[in-house]
């Protein structure tokens, strides 16, 4: 074990010092769809119900999901109804572009 | 409102149509796919975006890039030459300065403003001037050592720490 005790080089480090890396946020491809998660601005709380009718209606965006759309899905990565903790996603939109979420 | 601007960046002259909100970073991202410029905060606090313009370091999500416009902007994809690493990028190698790598393009481009001022940085005045750069790494240790031994290289010393293994 010729290694041991001795300096290894790093493989990623070149890139990385370069700026070649590739972060999820440098992916950008034709077509390619932004997701932001709506997390709950409350510590403990319940959520009594959400409407989507807006967001749904903003330009750009093609999808919004709730729990209903998670659920089916076999997903349980959003809330349902009790406990909704501070952090936790309530729903997902997915648009053409992150701006026109705002 | 869209602006057709024209710069410099590293070293090319380039030109792109912007909106009048578009920041240098995204201009340089989005639409000139140089991605080692990072964005981290979007709130001017990380330092994961700094480039030189005219020489001068400068957070890109600060700066619109009508601002750029007839200006020399570099980025981290400008400062090595060829497959030959800066010394300030060696020395971030030699001395084990990064680890994600995402701060590291800010961390070397604000290196490279400090030395430019300051040839022989003391171990706080590097401190002091990462205060804009943050490393979620914690790796500040390894980035201030590595930043003396840039600033030593390229007054012409011979490298402190040549093997990479901080001392503790």
């Amino acid at each position: 074990m010729a290694t041991i005790g001795t300096p290894v080089r790093r493989r990623e480090d070149y890139r990385f010092l370069t700026g070649g890396g590739t972060y999820t946020d440098d992916i950008n491809r034709p077509g390619q769809l932004y997701a932001y998660i709506l997390r709950s601005p409350h510590a403990n709380a319940r959520l009594a119900a959400i409407d989507t009718s807006a967001a749904n209606a903003a330009p750009g965006v093609v999808a919004v999901y709730t729990a209903a759309d998670m659920t089916a899905d076999g997903s349980v990565s959003v809330v349902t109804g009790h406990g909704a903790n501070l952090g936790m996603g309530l729903a997902r939109s997915c648009a053409l572009s992150a701006v026109s979420l705002f | 409102m869209q602006k057709t601007v024209s710069l410099t960046v590293n070293g090319k002259p380039v030109s792109a149509t912007v909106e009048g909100r578009t920041l240098l970073v995204q201009l340089l991202r989005e639409q000139l796919g140089l991605t080692g410029t990072h964005v981290g905060c979007d709130t001017s606090q990380c330092g994961a975006c700094v480039v030189h313009v005219d020489g001068e370091a400068v957070k890109a999500c600060t700066l619109l890039a009508v601002q750029a416009d007839g200006h020399s902007v570099l980025t981290i994809e400008g400062v090595a030459t060829g497959d030959t690493l800066h010394p300030m990028q060696e020395a971030f190698r030699n001395n084990h300065a990064l680890q994600c790598g995402f701060c590291t393009p800010g961390m070397v481009m604000s290196a490279l403003d400090l030395v430019k001022n300051n040839p022989n940085p003391t171990e706080r005045e590097i401190r002091e001037y990462l205060e804009g750069n943050l490393c979620r790494c914690t790796g500040y240790h390894n980035i201030v050592l590595a930043i003396a031994e840039g600033a030593a290289v390229m007054r012409g010393e011979a490298p402190a720490n040549v093997h990479g293994v901080a001392a503790e």
